[in-house]
């Protein structure tokens, strides 16, 4: 978020006399709304959701910074990989040896690099967020 | 001071004029130039305003990376900032201008008449710069459109050529970045002492392109740096009534997102006609090219109505309804692109997005005693997705081959939350608080392995302000969560362990202690620190998140011995640990097998350090301001193995690392009571080690299966030195 380049403050989000919102957000009537109104090309709804960012943007992102990338709580594919343990590849340790061999499932932006609708899709195809 | 100095002698200007006046109140009739004297308006404070202007050169702005990304840096002539103030007796205007001229630019501006309307302006940049040294072979040649060179896709598919070699000569340098433009207006119309009418009006435009994945396969993954051009339109409009005993509020909200470029086409490197097989979606050697739906036009309707009112024994009640429709109804592509691929029908030719949300708050405030608080609260938020289910038997796995759903399709996620708050505050003694509370939440949803989560919540704490030499606050919560309608089906059926627990629905055991103290022993120093401690624990969860571990402190210190000197400095620490466990298998019996677990173990410590000199009068005339912050992180996530596991032992990844360095200098010379003139310096400094995004692991847009925009981490060193003329009024 732009806070320390003076573009966005607390009060941007919050209200600080109270609000009918969670957590004292000033938009919306849980955090999902707060933040779409920002980021309304993330609002759907679409075909096909991802359910856990449906549920709360919390879940995946910090809003009040992180050192990863996206203010994700955690990297990817860790981040992912705490829901995802199915067999093949979601289930498979990417060590240092990935790094090295330039596997696009850890560099990059790791699991994004394919499925890029990560928080939904409205492609007929698009149920495992590829499309 | 001077601004206070002359106010101060305005006031006593207008004191001495009333005194003559009131004196020949009670004396035959003044004459008409004395009355008129005396009713003619003033202001309450004249035109106040500051203007700072210069020039500033920067160095090092090669790739600004992702620390720097929300601003300009660039040199060039500045007008960093304007203020002005203009009030007389009934109304007020203010102007505010920042960084004109370059892309995060801000202009403002306000007016208000007190008691009848108040109306505000704004136009806002936020620059959002993603990286300075990209590249890719791919060339855009139109909205959205993203080709290769032909002869190239040709070779490679020939196999004469690798994509490597085939596509080394058409890689194009370029800047990805992108801008969020708002304008706002708002307006707020005083029609009676007690009926406000409020309307305003948010247009956010973002233009520009950022990294986007379009793959094609296990074997085929590409970045592109996709189009941004979508503009979403807000209104709101409410009247609210109010008065001693009560107040009501009825509002309309409406927002409305229009996408421009709102499907991406790219080509395929390994492929310049089509086919298909088996393996196509591993390979990515299916389609000759991808096609996929970029975020859709959507709207949302609120409508809302709340209402207070004052009850005996010092209460109040509140209630708040809202409900809203978002809606989404874009045509559906088809299943593919890929011509050598029998087209599957569609169920329906559009999303039918559509969900009704209803939102609900009951609050009740009550002051029975002066030393007892009492509130209680009920909250509902229902997300109805009347989304049609949308049947798929089968589909196109990245345009490569056809594939069976085992989900049967879409499933419109749906849930419904209830929220009960009880919270008691007591005060024995003056400007002591014990407060004790409960909470649960209740949330039911759909298509997830618990339909039903819990959680219970006790909260207790102790806070202390009022004291002249300080204030201390002390807060202890514990929750617990546990799921119900357990439906292990869900993961079974695709191919998930049943015994994972995703960690936003879990069971979940919560303990948080949080401290916050502040000391003034004396006027001239202030003590400041905090801490906090939290754990999160997952006692059912075979698989996923186990655990996650938060602690946190900070201390700090202010002295300012005189009006000529202050400092402070300051010191912050967090850190985040958590385990997490999977199990690394094919289908069969590995699935089962628990010498093929394995665990990530992740640890990441921050360190903040914060200093600041103040040193308002150096000389008569001069002041002196230095500041430096100084910010390190260092997470690393470590592979640990079941014990007689049957994997290979795992190369540890390197250390993640993050420093960031600010410091800034700057001395202002006064000439006049009204110019100053103003010399600074600042740094940006950030060095990153990141294994994922480094230029050593990014260093060519043609890696092997990953053809990439070179979006990478890129240390920086910015020196920026600024000549400022500062004029106030």
């Amino acid at each position: 978020m732009p806070v320390s380049e003076g573009k966005m403050q607390c009060s941007s989000c919050h209200s600080p006399h109270g609000a009918t919102n969670v957590k004292q957000l000033r938009v919306g009537n849980w955090i999902n709304e707060s933040c779409v109104s920002c980021h309304a090309e993330k609002r759907g709804p679409f075909l096909f959701d991802h359910a856990a960012g449906r549920e709360s943007c919390v879940s995946c992102h910090d809003p009040h910074g992180s050192s990863n990338d996206r203010m994700l709580v955690a990297r990817t594919p860790m981040l992912c990989q705490r829901c995802h343990i199915g067999t093949r590849h979601p289930s498979t340790i990417y060590d240092n040896n990935a790094v090295n061999a330039r596997s696009n499932r850890i560099v990059g932006r790791s699991c994004v690099n394919c499925h890029q609708q990560i928080h939904g899709s409205n492609h007929p195809s698009g149920q495992s967020l590829t499309r | 001071m001077m601004r206070i100095r002359r106010s101060l002698m305005l006031l006593a200007a207008v004191a001495l004029q009333a005194v003559p006046a009131a004196a020949q109140s009670s004396a035959p009739a003044a004459s008409s130039a004395s009355a008129a004297q005396a009713a003619a308006p003033s202001d309450v404070s004249p035109a106040t305003g500051e203007i700072d202007f210069g020039f500033r050169v920067s160095s090092g702005l090669d790739d600004v990376g992702r620390y720097l990304r929300f601003t300009d840096p660039r040199s060039g002539p500045t007008i960093d900032r304007f203020r002005y103030t203009r009030a007389r007796d009934a109304w007020r205007f203010d102007a505010a201008i920042d960084h004109a001229g370059y892309h995060d630019q801000r202009y403002a501006a306000s007016v208000e008449r007190t008691g009848k309307v108040k109306a505000s302006f704004e136009w806002n940049q936020v620059p959002l710069w993603y990286s300075g040294v990209s590249a890719s072979p791919f060339t855009e040649t139109a909205p959205g459109v993203f080709r290769l060179d032909d002869a190239a896709q040709t070779a490679v598919q020939n196999g004469t050529a690798t994509v490597a070699a085939a596509f080394a000569g058409t890689i194009r340098p370029f800047d990805t970045q992108s801008r969020r433009d708002t304008a706002d207006v708002s307006l707020v119309y005083s029609a009676t002492r007690s009926l406000d009418l409020s309307a305003g009006f948010r247009s956010t435009a973002k233009t520009g392109n950022m990294p986007w994945s379009a793959s094609f396969g296990f074997s085929n993954a590409i970045e592109l740096p996709v189009t941004v051009d979508n503009r979403t339109n807000e209104i709101s409009t409410a009247a609210e009534w109010s008065n001693r005993r009560g107040a009501i509020r009825l509002a309309y909200d409406g927002s409305f997102f229009a996408n421009a470029v709102d499907t991406l086409l790219w080509d395929n490197p390994l492929r310049i006609t089509d086919q298909t097989h088996p393996s196509a979606y591993s390979a990515g050697n299916g389609s000759s090219q991808g096609r996929m739906p970029v975020a859709p036009d959507s709207s949302v309707h609120t409508v809302s109505a709340s209402g207070s009112v004052a009850l005996p024994a010092r209460s109040r009640a509140f209630a708040y309804v809202s409900i809203g429709s978002w809606l989404q109804d874009a045509q559906l592509m088809p299943h593919t692109i890929n011509t050598a691929i029998q087209p599957i029908p569609l169920a329906r030719d559009s999303a039918e997005g559509d969900a009704r949300i209803v939102s609900m708050l009951y609050r009740i405030t009550s002051r029975p005693t002066p030393s007892l608080w009492l509130t209680g609260q009920f909250r509902m938020y229902d997300y109805d997705n009347r989304t049609p289910h949308f049947p798929v038997g089968q589909y196109v796995r990245l345009d490569g081959n056809v594939s069976t759903s085992v989900t049967g399709g879409s499933e419109p996620f749906e849930m419904t939350r209830h929220f009960v708050d009880l919270d008691a505050s007591y005060t024995p003694l003056a400007f002591v608080a014990f407060r004790g509370g409960y909470g649960r939440e209740s949330d039911d949803r759909s298509y997830r392995v618990f339909e039903t989560t819990v959680e219970q919540t006790v909260r207790a704490s102790v806070d202390s302000t009022g004291f002249s030499w300080g204030s201390v606050r002390l807060q202890y919560d514990h929750s617990v969560r546990t799921g119900e309608g357990l439906d292990e089906e869900a993961f079974s059926e695709i191919g998930e362990q049943i015994s994972l627990r995703q960690f936003d629905i879990s069971d979940r055991t919560r303990d948080r202690v949080s401290a916050i103290l502040q000391v003034m022993p004396s006027s001239v120093v202030g003590i400041n620190a905090s801490l906090s401690v939290g754990r999160d624990e997952r006692p059912d969860a075979a698989f996923g998140l186990q655990y996650n571990d938060l602690t946190a402190f900070t201390v700090g210190v202010d002295l300012a011995p005189s009006e000529q000197v202050g400092f402070g400095l300051s010191y912050g620490f967090e850190n985040l640990a958590t385990l997490q466990r999977s199990r690394q298998a094919s289908p069969g019996i590995q699935f089962n097998d628990p010498t093929r677990d394995w665990a990530t173990d992740m640890n990441e410590d921050v360190h903040t350090w914060t200093a600041n000199l103040d040193l308002p009068r150096v000389t008569s005339r001069t002041g002196v301001r230095v500041m430096y912050d100084y910010v390190r992180s260092n997470a690393q996530y470590l592979y640990e193995l079941a014990p007689n596991s049957a994997l290979p032992v795992p190369s540890q990844l390197p250390e993640l690392t993050n420093d960031i360095h600010r410091a800034s200098a700057d001395l202002e010379y006064s000439i006049t009571n009204r110019v100053a003139l103003g010399v600074g310096y600042r740094l940006d400094k950030w060095t990153v080690s990141d294994f994922g995004r480094s230029a050593e692991t990014l260093n060519t847009p043609l890696i092997p299966a990953f053809t990439n925009i070179l979006y990478q981490w890129v240390p920086y060193d910015l020196h920026t030195g600024m000549v400022v003329m500062k004029y106030r009024w």
